[in-house]
């Protein structure tokens, strides 16, 4: 930025800079959830007293059976057997998800075509393709990537629909106006309207995908997260049952967070226009 | 004569916007146009730039393009004030492009996003990108309507700079009779709709020379009040007193 040889003949902009920058140093605060943290422990701790240790395991329990988890060998190994069922259902659906809404959002005639049948599937219980899955793809985890496939798709069609909608009218008709050829409009218009809807819909479809995946597996497969649990529950291990299902969570949360990260990475660097340092 | 236009009407939904209206722009020349808020202003600038068509009447366009700048300023969020305005025009070389910046008063601000800018500054910026396109007719909705009066006369400035180094036709529409007079070599004056051009007046005097003050200004801008108030009475005699009561 070069403020120093700035010219500007009015003093109304120049405050604005600042007060962005400043507001971007947003403060964390941890204690609240610290707080709620251990109230929730506290909790847990007195409720363990009530029950026999089959049906509540205590939080101390649960800790050590986690950490028992975390240092045996297969960890790592089961958590890539899910996460590798999840990528695999999760992009072939992101894929076919976006070029949905595109088609739908483009042509008035692919719309009618295709809006009742992503509403169709959409409004199709997660369960019921599991049992039909089961049955067409057997027990050995193809079952779980295709309810992750099926089930997401719709969430992200009709977000990139969404988009398509909420294109501003007003930029079309200034493109009109410019005479923007078709590329330009697509690139320079369109797809930049759409990036906000389609990033909504990524970590929205993440955290659905993420839930289904582990579903998919305590019901269909020997493989992964979720048929840890149910084997821990067979074998009445409920220390091991909650170990585990921390760790869903766990990972969950970091798999959304980090998504969400990744994609509000923004283009810091400011170009410089200046002729002279060419 | 780069644009002509003989009888236009233009009607939406059984109401009539436009009526039996003709005007015409000359080379270099800054036509600007008055009238009550409401008065198809806009739809006339719809019909010029080919937005619209008319109902019926006559649109001779001599242009090769016309450029336009809106009421608000349609910039691309995405993009930073240079890539803006250089977006227009292909063939637009950096040099031109920093030129216009500058010409409006933004040099130092090329690199930042719409959303971090004023809204003046915004403004100045899409009347950069409207100047960047090749087009020998400008037209311009209204364009300083979100800005203060004092920043009205600063921007007025910038655009005269802008207009002599380009020398492009401007219809520039306004309800702001002293934008019209300190840019117009034409004044047309719009009534209540349907509309159609009651008035012309024509300025000779050099636009950098013109004061608000100036004693033909002045003059020129009692008739207009005079005819917008006499356009105002009529209509509310007509409102009271319908079907010829009088």
């Amino acid at each position: 930025m070069k403020r120093s040889t700035t010219k500007v003949n009015n003093l109304e902009s120049l405050p604005l800079h600042e007060a962005n920058k400043n507001n971007k140093k947003k403060q964390v605060n941890i204690v609240g959830p610290m707080v709620l943290l251990c109230c929730f422990l506290l909790v847990w701790q007195i409720l363990t007293n009530m029950y026999p240790p089959l049906v509540l395991p205590s939080p101390v329990k649960t800790l050590e059976s986690l950490l028992k988890i975390v240092q045996s060998e297969s960890f790592l190994l089961i958590i890539w057997t899910t996460v590798k069922s999840l990528i695999v259902g999760l992009t072939g659906a992101i894929i076919t998800g976006s070029i949905l809404g595109i088609l739908m959002g483009a042509n008035e005639r692919m719309k009618c075509l295709f809006e009742p049948l992503v509403y169709f599937v959409q409004s199709t219980p997660p369960i019921l393709y599991m049992s039909l899955a089961m049955i067409w793809f057997g027990l050995d985890g193809q079952a779980t990537i295709f309810i992750v496939f099926i089930a997401s798709i719709p969430v992200m069609a009709v977000n990139v629909y969404e988009g398509f909608e909420n294109i501003d009218p007003k930029l079309l008709e200034m493109a009109k106006i410019f005479k923007f050829s078709k590329v330009k409009m697509i690139t320079q218009i369109i797809i930049p309207s759409l990036k906000s809807y389609f990033k909504s819909g990524l970590i929205i479809v993440i955290g659905f995908a993420w839930k289904l995946v582990i579903m998919g597996e305590v019901l269909s497969s020997s493989t992964g997260l979720g048929s840890q649990i149910t084997d821990a529950r067979t074998n009445v291990q409920m220390d091991m049952v909650f170990a585990w299902g921390v760790v869903v969570i766990l990972l969950c949360f970091l798999f959304q967070k980090s998504m969400a990260g990744l994609l509000s990475l923004k283009r810091i660097r400011r170009k410089n226009y200046d002729l002279n340092n060419e | 004569m780069i644009l002509t236009m003989n009888n236009v009407e233009k009607s939406f939904d059984g109401i009539q916007v436009l009526q039996d209206l003709s005007m015409h722009v000359n080379q270099e020349e800054i036509v600007c146009m008055i009238g009550p808020s409401g008065c198809g202003k806009s739809t006339l600038l719809n019909i010029i730039s080919g937005l619209t068509g008319p109902s019926k009447g006559q649109v001779i366009n001599n242009s090769s393009n016309i450029s336009y700048c809106f009421q608000e300023d349609r910039l691309l969020p995405w993009k930073n004030v240079y890539e803006n305005i250089d977006i227009v025009n292909q063939a637009c070389d950096k040099k031109t492009c920093l030129d216009l910046i500058d010409k409006v008063g933004l040099k130092g601000f090329e690199g930042y996003y719409p959303q971090e800018l004023s809204g003046g500054m915004r403004q100045r910026c899409s009347i950069a990108r409207a100047f960047n396109y090749e087009a020998d007719l400008l037209l311009m909705d209204e364009p300083f309507k979100s800005l203060d009066y004092t920043l009205r006369l600063d921007m007025i400035q910038h655009l005269l700079k802008l207009w002599e180094s380009t020398k492009k036709s401007i219809v520039f529409v306004t309800h702001e009779i002293d934008e019209a007079l300190l840019l117009g070599d034409r004044i047309l004056l719009l009534t209540n709709r349907p509309t159609k051009v009651s008035e012309v007046f024509q300025i000779k005097k050099d636009k950098y020379k013109r004061r608000l003050t100036d004693y033909q200004l002045v003059k020129i801008r009692n008739e207009i009040v005079q005819l917008l108030q006499g356009d105002r009475d009529s209509n509310l005699i007509k409102k009271s007193y319908p079907e010829g009561a009088c």
